[in-house]
């Protein structure tokens, strides 16, 4: 088992330098004068406190955009491997440290979208196995593709007319009310922040809950197909005792390996969703500098993204292995 | 000898039963052993059966018909192009005249005497100080020429510009009579000495300080010597006078010493002007300005308004006008008979037959153009209401009037009989300091901009004056092409790396296959927004751009196909077909591209269905951000995005974004049903 893991987390390391290398390239082989005009932009902005020239210098010092592909790539990888991505041009401090102003707020949409996500979404998707070609079965599936059909940009919109404009009950944009937030005690400031998460919170969930209660339903199907479903009903258990014990105790084994597959993208963000009800998570940051072509917050961005994902693949696998010996044998 | 083929005879025997039967069957019941009971249906046909029977896919199916021939038959139908811009006449406060109280005044040209430019020009401010100084007359030079040029005043606002003829009528020398010392109090005489009364008078004067005083009947003049001390005695009389023609009298010899005392250059006795003309040591010659001048200018702030809105008047019938005004009161201009009078206010000139003709003001109103087809009514109305505003200090008026109007077409407004008909309108005069502005409210030709569903525009029209029908077709054809495109690029890319890491496995299938891995974790999101937002700043035309984006959106998207397409080939390799194949001895790209890939199909045209709807999505995303294809090309995404990113559009334009936003979802839900009903149909082994 560990030498299971310890393969993967290698071959992980592997994946993640080949992604990085790729990534870089793409920077790399973005338009000197592209770059160059967005420092010039950026160094006018009010507030920047360095020049485009000392951007610029600073960019080929890190990021060896001076060098040839290879060179520049090693000189960026020898300081983004001990977290130095240089300094953000929008937002004048470390990505690092702008990262971790805003990561809290990405987090807590996530976790709580996710929540909501599967206490709806899984019982659904069993119902409607259960009932297969019922009622249930089809008003499930058709929810869970409109869901799924949806762009996010229309289901915000939609619920910012409704909800926000026609009912007035949210605020739709920020994440404070900006009149009077400071007057605020602090558990008034928490709930502010809160009741201005939940329209995003429900776009993210009407998005993404109906993948997962298809892919619980398929799962609970093939398992409710499986031989030993029909032995336990052949040796007369309750129908109950069959679907709640024998059949959905196995469908939890794909449906729990894709959630916690799922657990680093947490971190993520949403990169739509935050920008459309600019919510100053981490998506929107990184949404504000890849526009405007900041490199060191950009390369930041999509490492970390990179990384996560690939947490995420390792997470899997290694559920997988937990779960299922046969993964482990072969 | 001939061979007997028995096999063809039996062919021929089986046929000619064959026939038999059919033609009997029509009256027969069909047999327990007919082998035409048994319907066979081919693999192909067994999908299509399946597929039909779930309804979703079936609804889905005829979503995407309808869709197909919306976006690509469409256009051809419908009567509007993607970026046709509609105007529409709407009611819009235009500015209809302006009014102004007239101060300067125009030049009319009577006849070209050869007076200079520069002296014409004069001729305003020449009068501003006649009005100053309330004179009637004035002299001056030509600047050009040094003729004289006399600038006379008619009545009020008329004033005339001649060149003077001028007869000199005598000649005036100043008798120097000697220096008064007021220090000493002494008089030092030029020639002969005068009395001591003489003497006491001077001392008098000087002593009062006085400029002039008289003794023995003669005017003397006492002026400033060379120093503070020394007065200068003058003296002036008969003796000092020397007339070309007659005697004019003492009273004019006296008008001469005070123009003279006072440095004018002009004075008038009885009637006449008489310049003075200063020569050497103190002689002037005095010239009488009489019949003999000639006209040459007449200036007036005055401006004809004709009863007939818009005649055209001549310069001559206006120098004739502004001349008889306030002399004889008729006058003839172009073979046509006038005369003026006047109310006490206002100057009318009218025809001969007594009927007002035109009216002359210093109040000026206009079309906003500047033309002059406003009627005399209007006219008067507007300085009524003016007059009316400056007395109680408003800064607006309303009034009611007849004006010409546009309808809705653009068509001037016709009565029945075809003629064109002016519509009771009101007018709103507004105070702009400079002048008055006449506001009126009329149908104006412009963009149609974000134009209410109608009859003509069935989902309106977007903020470009465009309408929304046409560009929602042009978008689903975009957006249709984008998929097709890049589900199609995708799949070229995954079956040709899928297919090669599948079927020869090894280190070339693990090479594939973190090669897979590498572009499962490229954030493919944020790369977009990156080359979108680069391809923003590099300004390629939008058409370039969609072909970028539905490369790299190709680029990044095989990965899974590749993926999928080989593990199908992983487990049907070692199948016996492919053992036959094997065995059979076929080169490799056939057994791969005709025998494989063809059994991956059913998975693959799943997968493409599917994928369709996620690139659509995708590209109205990236579209709606701004960073997809640009305007004028419509997409769906771009469409939205024009009329929602702001709560006032949002709220305001939902007949815009709602039915575009609800095609893209129809468009991807159709797409996923159609995937979903067709992996049923492929694979039944799914359903219970």
């Amino acid at each position: 088992m560990g030498k299971f893991i310890l393969k993967r987390i290698l071959l992980s390391i592997v994946i993640l330098f080949c992604v990085m290398l790729i990534i870089y390239t793409l920077m790399h082989s973005l338009p000197t004068n592209y770059i160059d005009t967005m420092a010039q932009q950026l160094a006018q902005r009010p507030g920047s406190n360095k020049s485009a020239a000392e951007w610029l210098a600073d960019l080929n010092a890190k990021y060896g955009m001076d060098k040839g592909i290879l060179g520049g790539f090693f000189t960026w990888l020898k300081s983004a491997v001990v977290g130095d991505f240089g300094e953000s041009w929008v937002h004048n401090v470390p990505p690092t440290e702008k990262f971790a102003d805003v990561i809290g707020i990405s987090f807590i949409l996530g976790a709580v979208s996710m929540f909501f996500e599967i206490i709806i979404a899984i019982p659904l998707g069993i119902l409607a196995a259960k009932r297969q070609y019922g009622a249930v079965d089809y008003t499930v599936t058709v929810v869970a593709l409109v869901g799924i059909s949806m762009p996010t940009f229309f289901v915000a919109t939609l619920l910012k007319l409704i909800f926000g404009v026609k009912l007035g009950w949210f605020e739709i944009t920020g994440l404070t009310s900006a009149r009077y937030y400071d007057t605020l005690t602090r558990f008034g400031q928490i709930m502010n922040q809160a009741w201005h998460l939940v329209l995003p919170a429900i776009t993210i969930i009407v998005i993404s809950i109906g993948g997962l209660m298809r892919y619980t339903r398929t799962n609970m199907l093939e398992v409710l197909n499986a031989d030993y479903i029909r032995t336990a009903r052949a040796k007369g258990l309750p129908e109950k005792k069959v679907i709640n014990y024998h059949a959905f105790r196995n469908t939890l084994i794909p449906v729990v390996t894709i959630l916690g597959g799922s657990l680093p993208s947490l971190f993520s963000g949403a990169l739509i969703t935050e920008q459309l009800f600019s919510i100053p998570g981490i998506g929107y940051t990184a949404y504000q500098s890849m526009i405007v072509g900041d490199i060191p917050f950009t390369m930041f961005y999509l490492s970390f993204m990179a990384i996560l994902t690939l947490l995420g693949n390792l997470i899997m696998d290694v559920l997988y292995a937990v779960v299922d010996p046969r993964v482990r044998l072969s | 000898m001939e061979k007997r083929n028995f096999n063809e005879a039996l062919k021929q025997r089986e046929l000619r039963e064959l026939e038999e039967n059919a033609r009997r069957s029509g009256e027969n019941e069909m047999t327990l052993d007919d082998a035409a009971r048994v319907k066979i249906l081919s693999p192909g046909m067994l999908v299509f059966k399946r597929f039909i029977r779930n309804k979703l896919a079936l609804v889905g199916s005829a979503i995407l018909i309808i869709m197909f021939l919306f976006a690509f038959l469409g256009p051809y139908f419908y009567k509007y192009d993607q970026t046709q811009v509609f105007t529409t006449y709407k009611k819009l406060n235009l500015n209809y005249a302006n009014a102004k109280e007239r101060t300067e005044y125009t030049v009319y040209t009577v006849e070209d005497l050869g007076i200079s430019v520069t002296t014409k020009n004069l001729f305003n401010s020449i009068v501003l100080k006649m009005e100053e100084s309330g004179q009637t007359q004035y002299m001056t030079e030509d600047s050009a020429k040094g003729t004289p040029v006399l600038v006379e005043k008619l009545g009020d606002n008329i004033y005339t510009m001649s060149v003077s003829a001028q007869t000199t009528v005598a000649s005036f020398a100043m008798q120097n009579i000697g220096k008064y010392n007021t220090k000493l109090k002494m008089m030092t005489y030029t020639d002969a000495a005068m009395d001591a009364g003489f003497e006491k008078a001077v001392a008098d004067a000087a002593a009062a300080k006085l400029t002039q005083f008289e003794y023995g009947g003669n005017l003397y003049l006492l002026k400033n010597g060379a120093n503070a001390r020394e007065k200068l005695v003058v003296g002036t009389g008969t003796g000092n006078m020397t007339y070309t023609g007659e005697a004019l009298g003492d009273e004019f010899e006296q008008q001469v010493a005070q123009a003279v005392l006072a440095g004018e250059a002009s004075f008038t006795y009885a009637d006449t002007l008489y310049t003075l003309t200063a020569g050497a040591n103190g002689t002037y010659d005095i010239s009488a300005i009489g019949s003999g001048t000639k006209l040459s200018f007449v200036a007036s702030p005055f401006v004809f308004d004709t009863v007939v809105a818009g005649t055209k008047l001549s310069d001559a019938f206006k120098i004739n006008a502004l001349l008889a005004v306030y002399g004889t009161g008729a006058f003839t201009a172009d073979g046509v008979s006038y005369t003026t009078s006047t109310d006490g206010e206002d100057i009318y000139i009218n025809t001969a037959d007594g009927e007002a003709f035109a009216a002359l003001s210093t109040f000026v109103v206009r079309r906003f153009n500047g033309e002059d087809t406003l009627d005399l009514e209007f006219k008067k109305i507007t300085q009524e209401l003016v007059a009316k505003m400056e007395a109680e200090n408003l800064s607006s008026a309303t009034f009611n009037y007849k004006v010409s109007q546009l309808d809705d077409n653009g068509m001037p407004v016709l009565d029945e009989n075809g003629e064109v008909m002016l519509v009771e309108s009101e007018l709103t005069i507004n105070d702009k300091v400079t002048d008055y502005v006449v506001t009126c409210e009329q149908n104006t030709n412009m963009i149609d901009r974000f134009a209410a569903p109608s009859d003509e525009h069935i989902f309106g029209t977007d903020g470009d004056g465009m309408d929304i029908l046409a560009r929602m077709m042009a978008g689903g054809r975009v957006s249709l092409l984008v998929g097709f495109v890049v589900v199609i690029l995708e799949i070229i890319l995954g079956i040709i790396m899928g297919g090669i890491a599948g079927y020869f496995g090894g280190w070339v299938d693990n090479l594939i296959m973190r090669l897979v891995d590498i572009f499962y974790c490229i954030p493919s999101m944020p790369i977009l927004i990156i080359i979108g937002s680069m391809l923003d700043a590099l300004r390629l035309s939008p058409y370039v751009r969609l072909m970028w984006l539905m490369a790299v959106l190709g680029f990044l998207g095989w990965a899974s196909i590749a993926r999928l397409v080989r593990g199908q080939i992983l487990s049907l390799r070692d199948q016996d077909f492919m053992v036959a194949t094997e065995a059979s001895g076929l080169p490799v790209g056939r057994r791969i591209f005709r025998h494989l890939i063809p059994n991956v199909m059913p998975q693959l045209i799943v997968t493409a269905t599917m994928g369709l709807g996620g690139v659509i999505l995708t590209e109205s995303t990236l579209s709606f951000l701004g960073l997809g294809v640009k305007h004028p090309m419509a997409t769906w995404g771009t469409m939205i995005n024009s009329v929602a990113t702001s709560a006032y559009a949002m709220t305001t334009y939902t007949y815009i974004w709602i039915p575009v936003g609800l095609l893209i979802c129809l468009t991807v839900i159709a797409f996923n049903f159609v995937g979903d009903g067709l992996r049923d149909a492929f694979d039944p082994k799914m359903k219970r």
